[in-house]
């Protein structure tokens, strides 16, 4: 899954950053013990959550409520760095004081800072940063993978340009389509093919430009998108899950997804607009070509149409076989050769 | 006494501000002293109050006229070091006044009392500082994502309110930049963006003004809605539109200085049905579906074949109380692209922007 590395990193720097910070403001004594046990136990809770959201979050969890899954996870989440405090507490101090962990743990001095003192106070602390840590996650993916980074960061703030590869993805007949399952049952339709590409989106490093209509704009980054043919996968991908999804889709709306798709490269403007909602937007002359690619694609009836750019770009690392179609002519005189794809 | 739309809409914030403030501060109250007496209460809703008109001044006075352009992280770092330094100036002051009123001593000898010594550097004010800070930071991180997500979008994700559809009647405005291409092609695509972003940031505040929700940005294009009866309302809508338009001649000078061409808008809006729903996984996004917005974005493409500036369709202008100073003019029944059923459109003058 990707960035899962980057997740993790972050949040054992937060770990490490939140149980140094702690003993600073909070503790009396005066020696190492308290930072050695903040530090220990922001590392190993960090970790251990890491590992709970990769393994079983990422995975199993599914597309619950926003409500839901963040307070799961911000009481789950303190549990798990409670019971790491006192196992971290108890291990360190009674190595300090030399007499059992048990012994220590069932002691008086442990168990009037369990009830007594800091404990609850500790427990709030860690509440309030699991809460306020995995609500920013929560939003940053409603917003998109880097997204709300670039926006913090304000990396578009001055508008740049960037190589840029584009795929635009078209639900066929979708007239058709609303006017069968009506309004709300096409919006779950359509909503259900959203949620079944993400899956080959995020294994192909693609992202998400926009949703416009029934039109779906992925895009990547000119390194990631001809790494192991991912742009031209992506698509093959898709195809292959909509085939081995079609019962399912044939079940409850009455057909499979039918799309078409069209794949074009160029250098394009990136810059963040407006001020009471904010969009980082691509401008350039390839989102327009693409655009006339797909209606090419409408009118020679191909599902799959790429651009000489990117055919050229691919010969050397595939060895899917394209066919060569006419050109594409648009006003200014220029023409794009494009190339259509076989499936067997 | 009668207030402008803008001192209006000031009024509207900075009243949320103070009581959000005073929320805040008996929630903190509650929890330090509990019910014990009155006198916590009353220098809390002192000093919430005065808090709260510093803190809206500020932000409606300096952040919203001078710093909207600011990027993300100074914004947040000067906005949470304005707010620690303010908020426990304000309470110390208070704090002193409240004991200077009720013991009737002088502001030093309450400075130097051992109470008020104690308070400063022994016991509550510490806490209080790492409260403010900390809140101060949040508060800020979280209303400037919100801010940036677009007006109650932050809210709908959280709640899930549009997981399911939504069926709501809406008044959709599209608008455009005419000349754009031309435009790119004088000044190249990089300044195009920072020009549409000028115009962006020149049109928002006529926008919330009168209570327009910014949908989204297509290419050169911004979609605006109303809940029916907000736009409805005095004409809000309408006022909206025409304040856009007399904006932009008064800023002519300016964009001509800019970037030397000067955009010319076209706006078309309409109501109806809208269906709104949260669409997609890894980047979600409430949109709006129905007929509504395809009539309005053809209305949009109407601009230049009837040579008018503004279109609104014969349903909406039936709902509206035109202004005065403004008229409506049918330009009688028009066909529209893939549609059908030909519609009543309207168009509008008035005599304020010439």
């Amino acid at each position: 899954m990707i960035g899962s590395r980057k997740k993790i990193i972050v949040f054992v720097v937060i770990g490490l950053i939140a149980g140094f910070i702690y003993p600073v403001f909070a503790d009396s004594h005066e020696d190492y013990l308290p930072f050695i046990n903040g530090i220990l136990t922001g590392l190993i809770g960090s970790v251990t959550i890491g590992l709970l959201e990769l393994y079983y979050f990422d995975r199993h969890w599914g597309a619950k409520g926003f409500k839901t899954t963040l307070l799961t996870k911000t009481f789950l989440y303190t549990g798990v760095l409670a019971i790491t405090l006192i196992t971290v507490k108890v291990f360190n101090e009674s190595l300090y004081y030399q007499v059992g962990f048990w012994s220590y743990l069932k002691g008086e001095q442990f168990q009037h800072f369990l009830f007594e003192e800091d404990f609850q106070l500790i427990l709030l602390y860690a509440l309030a940063i699991i809460g306020f840590v995995f609500f920013i996650n929560q939003l940053s993916l409603k917003m998109g993978p880097g997204v709300l980074w670039n926006i913090i960061w304000g990396k578009y703030h001055k508008p740049k340009k960037e190589t840029v590869v584009l795929l635009y993805i078209d639900l066929k007949s979708s007239t058709r389509i609303t006017e069968k399952l009506g309004a709300e049952r096409y919006h779950h339709f359509i909503n259900r093919f959203y949620q079944d590409i993400s899956g080959p989106i995020l294994s192909k490093k693609g992202k998400v430009y926009r949703y416009v209509g029934d039109q779906i704009t992925i895009f990547w980054n000119e390194e990631e998108a001809f790494e192991n043919a991912n742009c031209i996968q992506f698509y093959l991908d898709v195809k292959q899950q909509m085939r081995s999804l079609a019962d399912s889709y044939q079940r409850d709306f009455g057909q499979p997804p039918d799309f078409r798709a069209c794949c074009h490269m160029g250098e394009l403007v990136v810059g963040q607009i407006g001020d009471v909602k904010s969009q980082i937007v691509f401008h350039g002359e390839a989102l327009y070509i693409c655009e006339m690619i797909e209606k090419k694609c409408k009118e020679l009836n191909e599902d799959f149409l790429v651009s000489d750019d990117v055919h050229r770009r691919l010969e050397a690392n595939t060895t899917i076989v394209f066919r060569e179609m006419d050109s594409l002519v648009i006003n200014n005189g220029h023409d794009f050769r494009l190339h259509a794809i076989d499936l067997k | 006494m009668s207030f402008s739309v803008r001192q209006k809409r000031k009024i509207r914030i900075a009243a949320t501000i103070i009581i959000a403030g005073n929320a805040l501060g008996i929630f903190y109250v509650l929890w330090s002293d509990g019910f014990g007496s009155l006198f916590p209460y009353i220098n809390t809703v002192t000093i919430a109050t005065l808090i709260g008109l510093v803190i809206s001044v500020f932000e409606l006075q300096v952040v919203d006229e001078k710093m909207r352009n600011i990027r993300f992280v100074p914004l947040l770092i000067i906005r949470t070091a304005v707010y620690v330094v303010l908020i426990p100036l304000i309470i110390l002051l208070e704090l002193m006044t409240a004991r200077v009123i009720k013991f009737g001593l002088s502001y030093k000898e309450v400075y130097y009392s051992d109470e008020f010594q104690n308070y400063l550097f022994n016991e509550d004010f510490s806490i209080l500082l790492v409260y403010v800070v900390a809140l101060a930071f949040l508060i800020n991180f979280i209303y400037q994502i919100s801010r940036k997500m677009g007006q109650g979008i932050m809210l709908n994700f959280i709640t899930g309110k549009y997981k399911n559809p939504v069926k709501e009647e809406r008044i959709i405005m599209f608008m455009h930049v005419s000349n754009s291409q031309e435009i790119i092609n004088k000044i190249g695509s990089i300044r195009f963006l920072e020009f549409l972003n000028r115009i962006l940031f020149d049109i928002t505040e006529s926008i919330l003004l009168y209570r327009g929700i910014i949908y989204e940005y297509v290419e050169d294009e911004c979609v605006v809605s109303w809940k029916l009866e907000q736009g409805v309302k005095e004409a809000n809508c309408l006022l909206s539109v025409l304040d856009i338009i007399q904006k932009m001649e008064v800023q002519k000078k300016s964009y001509l200085a800019e970037f030397e061409v000067f955009p010319e808008l076209e706006i078309a809006f309409h109501y109806g049905l809208v269906l709104q729903a949260e669409v997609g996984t890894i980047k979600s996004k409430v949109a709006f579906y129905g007929d509504v917005m395809n009539i309005t974005a053809r209305m949009l493409g109407k601009c230049k074949e009837l040579g008018k500036q503004v279109l609104m369709s014969a349903e909406l202008e039936k709902l509206l109380q035109i202004p005065a100073h403004c008229n409506a003019e049918s330009l009688g029944i028009i066909s529209l692209r893939g549609k059908s059923e030909p519609i009543e459109l309207f168009t509008l003058s008035t005599t304020d922007f010439q």
